[in-house]
């Protein structure tokens, strides 16, 4: 095969919002005419899940810059986004993911998995006297409650933690860089919840507790331990992403629940249906559209050349409708056997946070299900446009109570 | 086969667990592989091989059981 460029590629107009609303119709469109695309914007994009899952595993392509990608090149957000460890390399990678992973570990997650559910239910309540959801009160609540319980911040100042974290996934969004007003705020927010997690480590430290931040004081490996600067970097790191990721899935799989009410039924006669459910809404309706990797050397994947140090876009989205060795990858069933999730990622960049996501999730969706005896949507709820991760900003669901 | 895990590339995704619970499990301590059975039934082989590529940081293989 001659090699091409990427203007032979098919073209993904993700710069016009109405995409977005039918954007597996697209993606499914361009995978069976290519492996990539090209998005408007100019980024070559995998699509399909051999090539996915091989340029998220190889050590030939390395951390791709979101933010430059998105236009910003220097200032605070992007200096410290560079600090994170999504950012690095092995050896210093493997190094932070062995001081972080523990306070993910299997363990300490089973034990949160009490208060995450009680954090479920709490949230889940009024929507069911009321008879109805909607994801402002449930989706949007949630991961912050869970994501304070296990940092241990307190309840009233969730709201605070909530708009800052908020303010600066907006960095991520393209568009951001053109915006001076908005990059100020992302920079202002980012310097509050820095601030704020300096005086959380300091409290942690003088009174450790049961949470998560006393247990990231506490970790080592073998002599070595996390600096504050990396302590504190890697709460707001987390804050960030276990807030906005997971708001995004939830609101998708609230949506799911209530879209295909033959699965969700199934659910609700066998709830051990969860833990696969969550499986199938993370493979189905994947929430991260785009990440990106650059090659280290001038790679050439399918005829398609990768320049070094140029960033391509992998698209979980796509990767996982891809039918190429899951024929009915367009079917949603949470009875699935044939695995094949790349919903959280691949590679040594998988998501450190996956197995705390998940037990949320599957928390979730088993109330959802046990605790209703139908649940349909209002409305069809619309995909806001443009994020790197996917979701909506508003979904309705009637809710009849068991 | 017998099953060879790499423990230091290991970054504790828990995708095996996911794929073959009866199989592997992960360290209650870092989240790092624990191979429960390293000798796997010739009808078990398929399953473990999907856990073996379901693991993000290739830290799992396969090997010959003499080896």
């Amino acid at each position: 095969m001659s090699a091409s460029t990427a203007t032979d590629l098919p073209v993904l107009r993700l710069g016009d919002a109405a995409v977005w609303q039918d954007l597996q119709s697209h993606l499914a469109e361009a995978r069976e005419r290519a492996a990539f695309a090209r998005t408007d914007a100019g980024l070559v994009v995998a699509l399909r899940y051999a090539e996915v899952d091989s340029i998220l595993r190889s050590n030939k392509f390395e951390f791709g810059d979101l933010i430059a990608a998105v236009g910003q090149t220097s200032g605070p957000f992007y200096d410290w986004w560079h600090r994170t460890i999504s950012a690095f390399n092995p050896p210093a990678h493997t190094r932070l993911r062995r001081l972080l992973g523990g306070a993910f570990s299997p363990k300490r997650v089973n034990q949160l998995r009490v208060l995450i559910t009680a954090l479920v239910n709490e949230a889940l309540d009024p929507c069911l006297a009321k008879g109805h959801m909607d994801i402002v009160d449930f989706a949007h609540v949630l991961p912050m409650r869970v994501m304070g319980a296990v940092l241990g911040v307190p309840r009233e100042e969730h709201a605070i933690f909530e708009e800052l974290t908020i303010t600066i996934a907006k960095g991520f969004h393209t568009g951001t860089a053109e915006d001076p007003v908005l990059v100020q705020k992302v920079f202002d927010s980012l310097a509050k919840l820095t601030e704020y997690s300096e005086r959380l480590v300091a409290q942690k430290r003088a009174q450790p507790q049961d949470d998560l931040i006393s247990t990231l004081l506490q970790e080592r490996d073998g002599n070595d331990q996390l600096t504050t600067q990396e302590l504190v970097d890697h709460i707001v790191f987390m804050l960030f992403a276990g807030h906005d990721t997971t708001r995004s899935t939830l609101s998708i799989a609230t949506m799911l629940l209530g879209k295909h009410q033959d699965q969700t039924q199934l659910i609700r006669e066998d709830p051990s249906l969860a833990e696969p459910a969550v499986e199938e809404i993370m493979r189905f309706e994947s929430p991260v559209m785009l990440t990106t990797r650059q090659p280290i050397d001038d790679a050439e994947i399918d005829g398609v050349q990768l320049p070094a140090g140029v960033p391509v876009g992998v698209s979980l989205t796509s990767a996982a409708r891809d039918t190429r060795g899951m024929p009915d990858a367009d079917v949603f069933n949470v009875r699935r056997t044939d695995k094949r999730g790349i919903g959280f990622g691949s590679g040594l960049h998988f998501c450190l946070g996956a197995t705390l996501a998940r037990a949320e999730l599957q928390e979730a969706v088993r109330a959802i299900a046990t605790r209703t005896s139908e649940v349909r949507l209002a409305e069809e709820p619309r995909w806001y446009p443009f994020k790197a991760v996917r979701g909506f900003d508003e979904v309705r669901l009637k809710l009849t109570p068991r | 086969m017998r099953i060879v895990a790499a423990r230091d590339r290991c970054i504790g995704a828990g995708q095996c667990v996911l794929a073959a619970p009866e199989y592997f499990d992960q360290s209650d301590e870092d989240g790092v592989v624990v191979v429960l059975d390293a000798f796997p039934e010739p009808e078990a082989e398929a399953l473990v091989n999907e856990a073996i590529h379901a693991c993000p940081a290739n830290a799992l293989s396969g090997a010959d059981s003499d080896d």
